[in-house]
């Protein structure tokens, strides 16, 4: 059992990578919720569309400790020296570059919505994981990318603080919604 | 002049009594079946986008509807039927509440009724001692009847009769919480329609969603059996003949169980993106499709794109007609509907003129409002027309009576001609379409139709660059809506606009005196 935990990297460089990892995908959620807000006020009650964020709020837990996940299984299944030892800004970095590639899609849709200049998921994939690796690659080669990576890190764990309990809450929510209702 | 017999007059006065004495009767009493002792079953067949203005039945010059047409022989044909609204949300709730949009605010893309109203659907009124089935294939109609899921007794997946999925569809992992878990995710969350919601509200599962679509979009593509793709609920891909063959199997299954019982049944097609099978495409000529001046409402859709879509919908309801008419042999030859009342109408039309294409529109003329309505009684086999103006608040209120349930004062329809009502040529009958306008406010920015005798006034309400524009037009004399008879002024135009005016002031009332309008939802 030891030997299986030792594989993983210490519970606070855990939550400096999560935090990288949450903060995106929260950021992103409840700015989506924000700018659907308008037309859910026009028909839906103010206790609907707070049953809608915390169900979103879920989500965006569910997504990022799955991500958070994705990244310890490298750890498990790599060699030590390859990511567990430089989990913070390893991780940070494959984080970072996942969350640009998903969310960067995301914006271009948006942005090209009526152009309908739409990209191959497959292209934008492939080009993203090309980056991704290359990304988390050079992070322990350039200084620089080290030290960004240890700084974005250790400053980006203070949201959790506000997303940990608004988590909580959220799966207390949706727990009783589904539970009680209907 | 030819002289009137002694003979003429007895024979008209006879005619005369008989009129009165049945006209607006059952046609039940027209067959001669009377069963007091068996209570019919009722089936209420939507199809979804249906424009009578688009059905040779209507008299619309394509041959679009020859399995309608035979439908009508055997039922009671309602010429000027309209629809509540304009879209799915609007028009459907009509139906299933009795009440016109300023009564049950389902009024914007996608919502629910008022939480007031929503005890007294169809599904309830019927009560416990019939048997209720709802199926619904368009995502909008499926939101009200997740709604009014308590009431229902069977309940079908929108994705019945669907074949091959081509988006995740999580809200059905939630079936005590339903409708907030629609909204949150297939709304919002794992939404990732282009137009409607080109950034999901996830990122990752939202992409992942996306990316799944690309992996299982080949059925929406082209084939040989499908020129234009798979017809598509969104999430799922369906064959028209296999949705109406399994909605028989299952009013099969229905007859086989307790009765009597109630189905609604929402079918999507011929709903756009029209996707008729092969042999439909191209049996059509070209038709003079009259030009009219683009509206200031409207989009800015080209005539001869305009006039394209109109050859791909004529051709998608030829499809449709064809699916229904098989459906209506098998209900002939099973029986089922000597002992069933069988209502077939639609919730709303599509416009292809002045520039706008489709139904989502600011616009409410006669093509995405007028809508057919057919009602054939256990045992019926005479046609019976029906001319003067009616509505889908009208059934819910009808379909009461049939069952001898009581029909509640809140109901704003009337018995429809040929089940216990009678022709009213001066009735005054509205649609709204206020989609942009909040449900928990007084309609403003709104638009909102009176059709009285022949007579149609339109009036527009608080839109930026045309408030308060009133059009009027007389739709006997131009059925295509051409000529616009407010600014000459005729007398009518004034009674019309203080009635329209006036019925807007009373039902704003709650909500603009009410300290908190919210309450009245």
């Amino acid at each position: 059992m030891t030997g299986i935990l030792r594989r993983f990297p210490r519970i606070s460089a855990i939550l400096q990578v999560y935090a990288v990892i949450a903060v995106p995908i929260f950021g992103w959620t409840i700015t989506s919720w924000l700018w659907k807000l308008p037309s859910w006020l026009n028909f839906l009650t103010p206790g609907e569309i707070a049953a809608i964020f915390f169900y979103a709020i879920l989500t965006a837990l569910v997504e990022s400790v799955l991500i958070c996940i994705l990244l310890l299984m490298l750890c498990f299944l790599l060699p030590s020296g390859a990511f567990r030892d430089q989990f913070v800004v390893r991780g940070t970095w494959l984080a970072v570059g996942l969350a640009l590639s998903i969310l960067g899609n995301g914006v271009w849709r948006g942005m090209t919505r009526f152009t309908y200049a739409e990209v191959s998921l497959t292209v934008w994939s492939i080009l993203s994981l090309i980056i991704i690796i290359l990304l988390t690659f050079l992070s322990t080669k350039v200084r620089l990318m080290t030290l960004v990576a240890d700084w974005v890190s250790d400053r980006l764990i203070i949201f959790l603080y506000l997303l940990i309990p608004l988590s909580i809450v959220s799966i207390l929510v949706v727990v009783v919604r589904n539970t009680f209702l209907g | 002049m030819p002289q009137l017999t002694r003979r003429d007059a007895l024979k008209l006065m006879g005619a005369l009594t008989a009129n009165a004495l049945f006209a607006g009767a059952h046609p039940l009493v027209n067959s001669l079946w009377i069963d007091e002792s068996q209570q019919p079953n009722i089936i209420v067949l939507l199809i979804d986008t249906l424009s009578a203005r688009h059905m040779s039945l209507y008299g619309y010059e394509r041959q679009t509807t020859p399995n309608f047409e035979r439908f009508a022989s055997r039922a009671s044909v309602y010429h000027s039927h309209y629809s509540g609204g304009n879209f799915t949300t609007p028009g459907t709730a009509t139906l299933l509440t009795g009440q016109y949009p300023w009564g049950h605010r389902a009024i914007n893309l996608g919502s629910p009724v008022a939480r007031v109203i929503a005890d007294n659907n169809i599904f309830r009124l019927f009560g416990e001692d019939r048997r209720s089935l709802g199926f619904a294939q368009n995502m909008l109609a499926e939101v009200l009847l997740q709604q009014f899921r308590a009431d229902i007794h069977q309940h079908l997946p929108l994705t019945s009769y669907s074949s091959e999925r081509r988006a995740f569809d999580v809200s059905k992992y939630f079936p005590r919480d339903p409708l907030m878990a629609h909204y949150a995710f297939d709304d919002f969350l794992i939404n990732s329609d282009v137009t409607s919601n080109p950034v999901p509200g996830s990122a990752y599962f939202g992409y992942l969603d996306m990316f799944y679509g690309q992996l299982h979009e080949a059925p929406g593509e082209p084939s040989p059996a499908y020129p234009r793709g798979m017809p598509s609920t969104g999430k799922y891909y369906y064959e028209n003949q296999k949705v109406y063959s399994g909605i028989f199997e299952t009013i099969q299954e229905l007859e086989k169980q307790t009765q009597p019982y109630f189905a609604y049944l929402h079918l999507l097609s011929p709903h756009a993106k029209y996707c008729p099978r092969k042999e439909f495409v191209g049996i059509f000529p070209e038709i003079k499709v009259p030009f009219k001046e683009r509206h200031k409402l409207a989009n800015h859709v080209r005539q001869s794109l305009l006039n394209e879509y109109r050859m791909q919908y004529d051709e998608y309801i030829a499809n449709v007609d064809a699916e229904f008419g098989l459906l209506l042999d098998k209900l002939e030859a099973s029986g089922i509907l000597d002992h069933s009342y069988f209502v077939v109408t639609s919730d709303h039309g599509e416009l292809f003129e002045r520039g706008e294409n489709g139904h989502n529109t600011f616009l409410l003329y006669d093509s995405v409002i007028h809508i057919p309505l057919l009602v054939s009684a256990p045992q019926q086999t005479k046609r019976q027309d029906f001319h003067s103006p009616t509505s889908n608040i009208d059934l819910l209120p009808t379909l009461l009576n049939i069952v001898k349930k009581k029909v509640p004062s809140s109901l704003e329809g009337r018995l429809l001609p040929g089940f216990g009502g009678a022709e009213e040529s001066a009735r005054s009958i509205f649609a709204v379409e206020a989609k942009t306008n909040s449900a928990f406010g007084p309609l403003k920015r709104a638009t909102i139709t009176l059709m009285k005798e022949n007579y149609k006034i339109i009036y527009y309400g608080d839109y930026p660059r045309y408030s308060n524009v009133f059009e009027l037009y007389d739709l006997y004399d131009d059925i295509d809506e051409k000529k616009d008879l407010f600014a000459e002024g005729p007398a009518i135009a004034s009674l019309l606009k203080e009635e329209l005016l006036d019925t807007l002031s009373m039902v704003n009332k709650p909500f603009e005196n009410s300290k908190n309008p919210k309450n009245v939802n």
